[in-house]
């Protein structure tokens, strides 16, 4: 099954607990947060990584993408940096000034992230 | 249902063997990699490997028109392009602009049609030109020195999972002398060298 977009927001979902709406009837975090957390992933890797946009091109834009257009689009780039990502989005998104947030696993998940872009040992 | 690939024959060199060989073994070594990094390495490799050694040598017997000063030799044809002229014949008073134009000083500018013979060193025009076929040799007499080329170039990258400053010397070292293996066996003319070389007669080399 090819990954997608929608694909990886789901699993980030589920390492986040966030898969079963609270009473308002929403999740804690929505769509939109998630996807411009996966954003701003791909414009840190297009920094670190370079080499990984080649095929889409080192002179064009860094797409950007938004829910729920995007749902069904494939992953961008090698699906080699997919386990990346995921720990990029869960842990920007727990970034965020909530009870139910994590300071110290939010850090060491983006940490990985970088660490999984730049190194073998990760 | 999930089909797992086999893995075959086929699926590690692929349909195309000569370029997913080298594919193959820079993926094997180099962690972390993509496609396109090693194929952006690998054509920067092959264009220089072309330019240094001066393998892909060809004589070409040109002619140029009465009242003409100047004759184009490049590009060679549509898969090869000139890096430069090796040596030429049939102009007394001449020079050669990089690429390959040749030019002849004499003035006043001769009335009579004049020709020669030339000796171009060339370099292929694209990486698919070289891939399908044409410059074959390449993928198999000196696939050591392109795959070392194409390593030194992708680990001497900074900030990579496959950075390494000391397997990109080495195989920088090895790349390097494998062009001079190849400068030398294209000046030899792809032989031995004419055989054992011996004295003349008159150093007193020829005894029989």
């Amino acid at each position: 099954m090819a990954l997608t977009i929608g694909g990886l927001l789901t699993e980030a979902r589920g390492l986040l607990t966030d898969t079963i709406p609270t009473v308002g009837g929403d999740t804690r975090y929505s769509d939109a947060d998630l996807v411009a957390a996966f954003n701003d992933a791909l414009l840190q890797a297009r920094a670190k990584r370079p080499d990984a946009f080649l095929d889409m091109g080192l002179r064009n834009t860094v797409p950007q993408y938004a829910m729920p257009g995007d749902v069904s689009t494939a992953f961008p780039i090698d699906a080699a940096y997919y386990p990346a990502f995921l720990f990029y989005v869960v842990g920007r998104t727990e970034m965020r000034e909530d009870t139910f947030s994590n300071d110290g696993r939010a850090v060491a998940l983006m940490n990985r992230f970088v660490s999984q872009l730049l190194t073998v040992a990760s | 249902m999930t089909v797992t690939p086999t893995a075959t024959l086929d699926t590690s060199l692929g349909t195309d063997p000569s370029v997913e060989r080298i594919y193959d073994n820079v993926q094997v070594q180099l962690p972390a990699i993509g496609l396109s990094a090693i194929k952006l390495a690998l054509w920067n490799t092959l264009e220089d490997f072309f330019i240094q050694s001066t393998l892909k040598r060809q004589r070409l017997f040109w002619k140029m028109e009465p009242g003409a000063q100047t004759i184009d030799l490049d590009p060679f044809d549509e898969t090869w392009n000139v890096v430069w002229v090796l040596h030429y014949d049939g102009l007394s008073n001449a020079q050669v602009e990089p690429p390959a134009l040749l030019r002849d000083l004499t003035y006043p500018v001769p009335t009579v049609e004049r020709g020669g013979k030339v000796w171009l060193a060339l370099k292929p025009a694209s990486f698919e030109a070289i891939r399908l076929g044409s410059g074959s040799e390449v993928w198999s007499t000196w696939f050591e020195t392109i795959l070392a080329g194409t390593l030194y170039r992708l680990c001497a990258q900074p900030a990579k999972p496959y950075s390494s400053p000391d397997l990109a010397k080495l195989n920088a070292a090895l790349y390097r002398r494998g062009i001079q293996q190849a400068r030398d066996t294209a000046r030899r003319g792809f032989t031995d060298g004419g055989g054992n070389w011996r004295f003349p007669y008159f150093a007193r080399g020829r005894q029989h």
